[in-house]
């Protein structure tokens, strides 16, 4: 009877333990929320200054992120993992990380998004794409599927889905990762640092409305279906590798025939579960093809990557997304590329060159843009290095993730993609080099491929440091992709006043005619594809003018409508560098050469050049 | 027909060639997965010939691209 009553006191002590500590970490969860909440009511969205979304957060903001991270790393090291409560506190930092802009800034930011809401709205007017426009129409794929969308919502455009675009494309990239997670053979806490870590270095703005925020989506699901559908073939005796000598011998057989046709992956699904497979993931790189440049290659690669890993079982995957790719840039996108194929084959094997465009000419402008690059460039260090204690750290039973992540850089080597080769290659091998920074905390120790590196037991109070090792690297990473992410803010995001100018302009400008801006920075582009131009003095981004060079090519341009914002003022600030109050000698300039103020708002001026001049 | 696609060089590069080899390519490599995942009984040597045709008719499709881009771009 006392045992019993031992026993019973022993459950209790437990249970009510694991309920003490579920109440904290729901309680500190709770208390981000509401931190969150606060702090996005009072960031006031005019006081940005020049490093952009975090000089409108306060204390409160960083704080509830603390309380977040906290809850994560306290949960992960509990024993058992209670999987929905990370998945609850995963999507907390989702919403922390990414659904700030969304919800302090008034309007959608990156002109980008608005040109792409433009594009959809030429396909749902016209039922077509147009033609000879640009390069993005020659893959109308996203377009095409954007004006489907707004016919069934009952929309005429595309315009409310810009705003909380960026946090609802994470929201989705999430359940693709998890399956990737826990097919990629890291362990469970792995899995779920791993996704955390993702998250909190993905400072790419690639997440607004556009094609290449679908197509990463695409290129996770079929990455997601692969590792989940196929696994290594075990074999009954391992290869011996634990010597140098050995594991470049296990290397070599990584190219054998019978890997190269899908021999050495094996799966548990019944046929109609692969061929049900097949005829999805067809249907996706279809999709991929028609709709972006650069994802269908990169998918290509990672197929390949699979399959030499011995985790693809049907190679004909390789060559269906491969044909779809080149079928289509050689017959579907002829426009884009005739009379200019060194835009696609001009950068091939020149690296330095590509290196230079893609990090040496962004590191520009004022302290504050060159801190915000450099700091971006020692994030993607910090995690790739991280990724590689990690590879070395863990045991497993094929290399797939550590391919994965080399698998893009093969693009960037045959394409700089117009100075955003290297932007696209860190983000489309963020996901698997997250996964292996992890196993540099937690690593797996088994399988048939033993680590590099010997185990490190930590003698006193393993629990804590680990937990407070974790809390420090992934906390230290949201920060910093919060202060990085919306660090071109002060320029990329618009105020109400810049869209109503906007709208101003477009209402009055005749077809035919064109809108002059400074510098692309404007919610400009979602109407008149086709019959209104923007002309933009600033260029293109590797050639910016100085300022009499631009104000010579204001008062030359003799456009129709001028718009002046607030935006294009701070990027002269902090890109062009052009002087304190440039915005009002241009204005001056302007209505010397003939151009009369129309509509003003506190962020911008419409301006319109007079009749006889 | 294929004594028109085949006329000439450009003839070749032209979008119909670039067509039909990738439709084929296509079926091809679908008639393989297929095959391969329904474990159809096949001979060693239809299945040689399958995979000599998927190979062949994948380079045939690369030469084809690339004289369509010399051609035409």
């Amino acid at each position: 009877m006392d045992d019993l009553a031992v026993g019973v006191k022993a459950a209790r002590s437990h249970w009510a333990t694991a309920l003490e500590a579920g109440a904290a970490i729901a309680a500190l969860g709770v208390g981000s929320f509401v931190l969150w909440v606060v702090s996005v009511r009072s960031a006031v969205f005019g006081d940005m200054g020049q490093l952009g979304l975090v000089s409108v957060l306060g204390r409160s903001f960083f704080f509830g992120l603390a309380l977040a991270v906290l809850a994560f790393v306290i949960e992960l090291l509990r024993t058992p993992l209670r999987e929905g409560r990370l998945l609850a506190l995963t999507v907390l930092l989702v919403l922390f990380l990414f659904g700030t802009a969304c919800a302090i800034e008034p309007v959608a930011a990156l002109t980008s998004s608005w040109v792409h809401a433009g594009y959809v709205q030429y396909v749902f007017v016209h039922g077509r794409p147009l033609e000879n426009y640009n390069a993005e129409f020659s893959w109308p794929g996203a377009f095409s599927l954007g004006a489907v969308v707004i016919s069934f919502m009952g929309q005429s455009n595309a315009l409310d889905l810009l705003r909380w675009f960026p946090l609802v494309i994470e929201l989705l990239y999430l359940a693709p990762l998890l399956a990737i997670a826990r097919a990629s053979g890291v362990n469970r806490r792995s899995q779920w640092l791993g996704i955390a870590l993702f998250y909190a270095t993905n400072w790419i703005y690639q997440d607004y409305f556009s094609p290449q925020a679908l197509n990463f989506l695409f290129f996770l699901v079929v990455i997601a279906v692969v590792l989940t559908g196929w696994s290594p073939v075990q074999r009954a005796v391992a290869p011996r590798v634990g010597r140098l000598r050995d594991r470049l011998g296990a290397w070599r057989g990584a190219v054998t025939i019978r890997r190269l046709r899908g021999e050495d992956a094996a799966t548990s699904w019944s046929v109609n579960q692969v061929l049900g497979c097949l005829a999805l993931l067809s249907l996706i790189f279809l999709a991929s093809a028609v709709s972006h440049q650069l994802t269908p290659y990169a998918i290509f690669l990672a197929l390949i990557a699979c399959l030499l890993s011995g985790r693809l079982g049907r190679p004909e995957l390789v060559g269906f997304v491969f044909c779809l790719a080149v079928g289509w840039l050689s017959l579907g996108a002829s426009n884009f590329w005739f009379g200019h194929l060194n835009l696609i084959f001009g950068s091939i094997g020149q690296l330095g060159s590509s290196i230079g465009q893609n990090v040496s000419q962004r590191v520009t402008g004022a302290a504050s843009h060159r801190l915000i690059v450099d700091v971006r460039i020692l994030l993607t260090v910090a995690l790739f290095g991280l990724a590689v204690l990690g590879a070395a750290r863990r045991g497993a039973t094929s290399r797939t993730l550590e391919l994965l992540v080399c698998a893009p850089f093969v693009l960037f080597a045959v394409q700089n993609y117009g100075g955003e080769g290297l932007l696209r290659v860190v983000l489309l091998a963020g996901p698997f080099a997250a996964l292996l920074a992890a196993s540099a905390l937690f690593p797996s120790r088994e399988g048939p491929i033993p680590p590099i590196l010997p185990d490190f037991q930590i003698r006193r109070y393993p629990r804590v440091i680990l937990a407070t090792v974790a809390g420090i690297v992934l906390f230290s990473f949201a920060v910093t992709t919060m202060v990085v992410r919306g660090g071109n803010d002060a320029y990329e995001s618009f105020s109400s006043g810049e869209l109503l100018a906007v709208n101003y302009a477009y209402a009055h400008v005749p077809a035919g005619k064109t809108i002059g801006v400074v510098a692309p920075y404007l919610p400009i582009g979602q109407r008149g594809v086709g019959s209104v131009t923007v002309f933009n003095a600033a260029g293109s981004a590797s050639s910016t003018p100085t300022f009499n060079q631009m104000l010579v090519k204001m008062v030359a341009a003799r456009t129709s409508y001028v718009v002046l914002s607030a935006a294009q003022y701070e990027w002269g600030l902090i890109i062009a560098g052009y002087p304190t109050g440039w915005l009002h000698t241009l204005e001056l300039t302007l209505h010397h050469a003939g151009d009369r103020v129309v509509a003003r708002w506190s962020t911008a001026i419409v301006m319109r050049l007079a009749k006889g001049t | 027909m294929s004594g028109q696609l085949a006329s000439s060089f450009a003839a070749l590069g032209s979008a119909p060639a670039v067509l039909v080899t990738l439709v084929a390519e296509l079926l091809l490599l679908a008639l393989r997965a297929w095959s391969v995942t329904t474990r159809l009984v096949l001979t060693r040597q239809v299945h040689l010939l399958l995979d000599g045709a998927v190979i062949a008719l994948g380079l045939l499709f690369v030469l084809l691209v690339f004289l369509r881009f010399v051609t035409v771009g």
